[in-house]
């Protein structure tokens, strides 16, 4: 009778299928295959001291095995001697790896997702940037800028067309920078004062110099980088033009180090310096996403496939970092063969997140330490209502606090 | 190939996605071992088949303790990277099955409990997330229902022993539980399901 019983629930769980098996075979491949290729080289030292630590372990295994007090030390000893991966247990549908929150948004709305898994939504925003220590959000819509705070409460709106790219002064938040198709304005913090910077900016996200009140940087629509005083518009630095499309312009924590990120490779400025170092990063392109970790040490920079007549040969898409303390040093390929976009770094600048649209799937990437990755698949449908309303952006991964 | 190995394995032709099949589909079939050595040795072939070979019961295993197809995914997924990262360190002595498999279980567990006590926690958690896509095959929701009625750690014994065929002391070592804990969960998860099951089959 039990014997039958046992045979139809063995028959049940065998006919069970779980969904989408094939579709998460594939996206699972593709990231084994990643981990594997960037997989830590063996450690031939550790395999000869097991060996020699074998006979004695066993003689002590054998020894306390066989009393009943020793059952829980054999079961201790055999986890130590042949341990599983370390992992992560995932609290939540959506969680990070590092202490913070995250900001998203598509065009149905902005999200906010803190490390312990919550997700909630803040409103019909399709843009957002923290405020230097996460008390409030600039947010953008087609028709307006405006402040909110975390639970998505208002704090002050500004109605103005085609607002892009919103950031707010570093450390003090006393004002906030935004394009307006190609202007670059600037308002305080509290909303007033809204005025014209400057026309003719390329499309993106302008920089606050910390430490330095109200300078900010922006790139040209000819891909010179210029430094201004945004109170008072007085140009304080200006570069040459660079080739290629520009992507991503971001300074170090202090405010003495520049870096501009364009389709065509990476530079990186000190303007204070006498006279001021100007640096072309060993990047070639095409590069199409880049981002500098809050620390200021690392670039994360996305470089696109190449076909086998680009001068540097034919490549797979490849998620690299280049260490900015050491700017003649080559870039680290930390992911291959997956066109991943968006880099974003942690507050603490030891993950980065790269997302990979095509599978709905967001990868963390431990950059720093023992090298790990975390995928996070069906992103969209996690988000609950709206998730899915095209693709999302990642707008900002801030305070640990 | 010993039981747990092959029921954790399932049959390559069933897994292997139509882009993949003539590559997998033309290799001769190797031993579990083989396909380690030659992983091990940098073969992403090796790998691929391994990886083909395991997958879907892994995924299967953390959908049924889990019940969650999202998580699952991401708990098979990151079991089998950092299964493949610790590769140099796999005792080839032992099965690589019950090994992943351990590894796909303690984590369905910990993450079904996280989840209980995140919603125990917090009061404005969305209610997620996922939309509960429907398991495939035969008695799949009657299964799926009554595994619901278990607690996460009897269904990874249950799970371990009928679909991985583990016995109980391989349980007991999978998921670092005394050998009695083990046969009385196993019993207790059997009598529900059955009760469960035998009123779904009468109706």
């Amino acid at each position: 009778m039990r014997r039958r019983h046992d045979a139809t629930v063995r028959r049940a769980l065998a006919g069970v299928r779980a969904p989408d098996e094939s579709g998460a075979q594939d996206r699972a491949w593709a990231m084994v295959r990643a981990a594997y290729a960037d997989r830590p080289a063996p450690a031939p030292a550790r395999a000869r001291r097991r060996i020699i630590l074998a006979p004695i372990a066993a003689v002590l295994i054998g020894a306390i095995a066989f009393s009943p007090a020793g059952a829980a030390v054999k079961r201790a000893i055999n986890r130590a001697l042949s341990p599983p991966p370390q992992h992560i247990s995932r609290a939540a549908a959506l969680s990070l790896p590092a202490p913070g929150k995250l900001l998203l948004s598509n065009a149905q709305g902005t999200w906010v997702v803190s490390s312990r898994g919550s997700v909630k939504r803040l409103g019909a925003w399709t843009e957002a940037n923290w405020s230097p220590r996460g008390k409030y959000l600039a947010v953008a819509s087609p028709g307006a800028l405006a402040a909110i705070n975390p639970r998505g409460a208002l704090a002050w709106r500004l109605s103005e067309r085609g607002v892009s790219d919103p950031r707010w002064y570093t450390p003090s938040g006393y004002r906030v920078a935004y394009r307006s198709g190609t202007d670059l304005r600037e308002v305080t913090g509290s909303g007033l004062g809204d005025h014209l910077l400057v026309t003719g900016v390329a499309a993106i996200a302008p920089a606050w110099r910390p430490g330095h009140d109200f300078q900010l940087a922006y790139a040209t629509r000819r891909g010179a980088v210029v430094v201004r005083q945004g109170d008072t518009g007085v140009t304080v630095w200006r570069s040459g033009p660079h080739p290629g499309r520009p992507l991503a312009l971001s300074w170090s924590p202090t405010g003495t180090q520049l870096v501009l990120v364009t389709s065509a490779g990476a530079w990186l400025y000190r303007p204070d310096q006498a006279p001021p170092l100007h640096l072309r990063l060993p990047v070639r392109g095409p590069v199409l996403d880049a981002t500098a970790s809050p620390d200021g040490r690392w670039l994360a920079l996305v470089r696109g496939a190449t076909a086998p007549g680009h001068p540097g040969g034919a490549t797979a898409p490849q998620l690299q970092i280049a260490d900015l303390t050491a700017p003649a040093r080559p870039a680290r390929t930390v992911l291959s063969g997956i066109q991943v976009s968006q880099p974003t770094w942690a507050p603490d600048s030891r993950w980065l997140l790269v997302t990979w649209s095509a599978a709905d799937q967001w990868w963390f990437v431990r950059a720093s330490g023992r090298a790990r990755i975390i995928a996070e698949s069906r992103v969209a449908a996690k988000l609950g209502p709206g998730g899915r309303a095209g693709p999302l952006r990642l707008d900002g991964w801030c305070c640990p606090q | 190939m010993s039981p747990a190995s092959e029921a954790l394995a399932g049959p390559v032709e069933s897994v292997v996605a139509p882009g993949r099949q003539s590559r997998v589909g033309r290799a001769r079939v190797r031993s579990e071992h083989a396909l380690i050595r030659g992983a091990m040795a940098g073969s992403e072939e090796d790998l691929e088949q391994l990886f083909h070979r395991f997958w879907p019961r892994a995924y299967r295993i953390a959908f049924l303790i889990a019940h969650d197809h999202a998580a699952a995914e991401d708990i098979a997924q990151e079991a089998f990277v950092q299964a493949i990262r610790r590769l140099d360190r796999f005792d080839r002595r032992r099965r690589f099955a019950p090994w992943l498999g351990a590894i796909v279980a303690n984590r369905a567990i910990d993450w079904t409990r996280a989840r209980a006590a995140r919603r125990e926690s917090e009061q404005e958690l969305p209610e997620p997330v996922a939309p509960p896509d429907a398991p495939t095959g035969r008695y799949s929701e009657e299964v799926m229902a009554a595994l619901a009625t278990l607690t996460p750690e009897h269904r990874a014994v249950i799970v371990l022993r009928f679909v991985l065929e583990y016995t109980p002391g391989e349980i007991a070592g999978a998921l670092d539980l005394p050998r009695g804990t083990v046969n009385s969960r196993l019993r207790r998860g059997l009598d529900a399901l059955k009760e469960h099951l035998t009123e779904e089959e009468e109706r």
